[in-house]
């Protein structure tokens, strides 16, 4: 019975097959419409799962356990106004005094520091930081070695550079740069190793592009300030936010701050960036998402009207069927197969053209698209309904025509 | 067995609304047809007689009266009753042949198989064995626009046949086609009737006619 079932359902395939090969114009179009809603709806799913991934990426390399104190409210870092309040002292105080505080890592900025070697010039960030910054971010030393205890100690002039510095200046090559000495804000310094590379931009903030120096060096040398840091890199054991509220306190209290003052620094965790990577992708997934959905639409009528026409123009064929013994579910299911058939076809042809465009979105933008198996399954389960949908009231017009007039039509 | 018609058709009426208007086309039509007989129905064009092919071929129903087939009122049958009794027990040939334009000679001969629940082995086989009698062995894979009408009616009789059904319905079989091939098509029917099929040939053509043994006149919805 089973075998007999599948050999009849075969042969209805087989129908709605030669059909669709038959009306080539007709499944072309059909198929052009359906292709471009799934296209969008391949890029939605794509981008969104291209961001959690990258988000999770940059949760877990923030750290989830750190978090990143800034000098200044945040009131002022939105207006770009750049004042620093925190000290190497407050740094002290949150390592002895904070319950469950096991690092402190104490970061100075330098914004639009020239780096120049030879002919080659270039603008960057130059932080200044301890020998930590690398093990704490997990920024691992790619060639050479990392600047030591004693270069802090010493002011000396060393840097470790990162892979769009190398790209830049030293023709993508990292070994020929260590051991160079290069002028940063016209001061030399000895490079003496290069950053592995981390391949994430923010927008139009490129990770590769900085250098790290001793802290101790970037103070007296390029910013000459004795007193204040830019920021302080903190992680912690136990539960986050009850330390947060610590710092906080404890910040406020050394600053000075009472009652209602807003905080002269600016905490930031691993769930802000990735609060905030969602967000900027939000705003392309509402874009896709109405556009997808509006070209799916559009594709679905498109196929439902050039299958009213279908219908009509085939009305004779229907009678002959239907003479020769079609039931009126026969019909249905014919002229369902053809649409779901195209619609399977066109999700086929999106797909393809995604993975196309998905290839350009990575290469000129800073978009992250990721493919997953569950983009084809989706795909293909949007199509079938897409198809059924489009093709449920042509089918039904199809069935219900009278057998006589239908023929003699 | 003998006695029991193959066909029985008592006081069979139809009528057609035109707007408010009722016009009944068949007035009571009384017909018996046996098993192995050849008939034509003759009448001029509005005498109602493919209104009656209509419904013997159960693609139209009776507004009253019964309709008995080998003894069974298959009066009350829902249309998938309907097709699968059209499917088993008729075969259509048309007047315009009514091939599907955009599939082959033989897939039109397969056609009714697609809606048969019997399971038949070598159907393709057996499409171009009947094909092939019927002089068609060289035209196998032809759309029906690359033949003949003579042809073409060729490939409506081999599909009539493919299913095995008791009665071949003929309305008009030769209407289209010149008098050489009419007769062709005439001798490839009336040598079916000899091997034991029910012939029923719907015509105006007293000629046609002449070609069966038995011959029904209808006029004005009614046999005379």
């Amino acid at each position: 019975m089973a075998k007999l079932f599948k050999i009849y359902k075969l042969r209805l395939f087989n129908q709605a097959l030669k059909a669709i090969i038959s009306y080539p114009l007709r499944s072309f179009f059909c198929l052009i419409g359906i292709s471009l809603g799934i296209l969008s709806i391949t890029l939605i799913i794509a981008s969104i799962e291209g961001a959690n991934k990258k988000a999770l990426q940059l949760f877990s390399d923030f750290g989830p356990d750190a978090i990143l104190i800034f000098s200044g409210s945040e009131q002022l870092r939105s207006a770009r106004i750049r004042i620093n309040t925190l000290t190497f002292d407050d740094m002290e105080a949150i390592r002895n005094h904070i319950i469950g505080c096991y690092e402190t890592i104490p970061m100075i900025p330098v914004r639009n520091m020239t780096v120049a070697y030879g002919d080659k010039k270039w603008r960057t960030l130059g932080i200044g930081s301890t020998t930590e910054y690398f093990t704490s971010w997990g920024w691992r030393i790619s060639d050479g070695n990392s600047f030591s205890e004693e270069d802090i100690e010493e002011f000396n002039n060393v840097a470790v550079i990162g892979q769009e510095i190398v790209k830049q200046v030293f023709n993508g090559d990292p070994q020929s740069a260590i051991g160079k000495t290069i002028l940063l804000n016209n001061k030399p310094f000895y490079i003496a190793g290069v950053l592995k590379e981390r391949g994430i931009s923010f927008g139009s903030m490129v990770l590769d592009d900085r250098i790290i120096m001793p802290i101790t060096t970037v103070m007296r040398e390029l910013l000459n300030e004795r007193k204040y840091i830019g920021a302080i890199r903190a992680r912690f054991y136990g539960d986050l936010n009850s330390r947060i509220e610590d710092v906080v306190s404890l910040l406020r209290e050394r600053h000075g701050l009472k009652g209602e003052m807003p905080n002269d620094f600016t905490i930031r965790t691993a769930e802000d960036a990735k609060q905030f990577l969602l967000v900027l992708q939000g705003t392309l997934v509402l874009f896709l998402g109405i556009t997808g959905s509006i070209s799916l639409v559009v594709g679905g009528f498109v196929m439902a009207n050039l299958f009213m026409i279908s219908v009509q123009e085939r009305s004779s064929e229907i009678g002959i069927r239907r003479a020769f013994g079609a039931k009126k579910n026969h019909i249905i299911t014919q002229i369902l197969l053809e649409c779901v058939i195209i619609a399977l076809a066109g999700s086929l042809i999106g797909l393809i053209l995604s993975f196309i465009a998905g290839k350009l979105i990575l290469a000129y933008t800073t978009i992250p698209i990721s493919f997953s198996y569950k983009v084809f399954w989706i795909t293909a389960l949007v199509a079938t309904i897409v198809g059924v949908i489009s093709g449920l009231y042509p089918a039904k017009r199809a069935a219900s025509l009278n057998p006589v007039e239908a023929l003699f039509a | 067995m003998e006695n029991i018609p193959i066909i029985e058709l008592k006081e069979i009426r139809k009528s057609f609304f035109i707007g408010n208007r009722e016009i009944e086309v068949l007035k009571g039509i009384n017909i018996k047809i046996y098993e192995k007989e050849s008939i034509a129905i003759i009448g001029q064009s509005g005498s109602g007689k493919t209104t009656l092919m209509n419904i013997i071929g159960c693609m139209d129903r009776a507004t009253s009266g019964t309709y008995l087939f080998k003894g069974k009122d298959i009066t009350t049958f829902n249309d998938d009753e309907l097709s699968s009794f059209r499917n088993e027990s008729i075969g259509f040939v048309f007047q315009q042949f009514h091939l599907i334009p955009y599939i082959n000679a033989l897939d039109n001969v397969i056609l009714p198989t697609i809606y048969s629940k019997k399971n038949i082995d070598n159907v393709k086989q057996k499409a171009i064995s009947l094909l092939t009698e019927l002089g068609m062995h060289d035209r196998i894979y032809n759309k029906p626009t690359q033949l003949s009408g003579g042809q073409q009616q060729r490939v409506a009789i081999a599909r009539a046949l493919i299913n095995d059904p008791e009665i071949i319905l003929a309305d008009e079989p030769t209407g289209a086609l010149d008098t050489k091939t009419s007769s062709e098509i005439m001798d490839i029917l009336t040598s079916l009737n000899e091997k034991g099929k029910t012939i029923i040939i719907i015509t105006h053509e007293q000629e046609i006619a002449n070609r069966c043994k038995k011959i029904i006149r209808i006029s004005d919805g009614k046999i005379v």
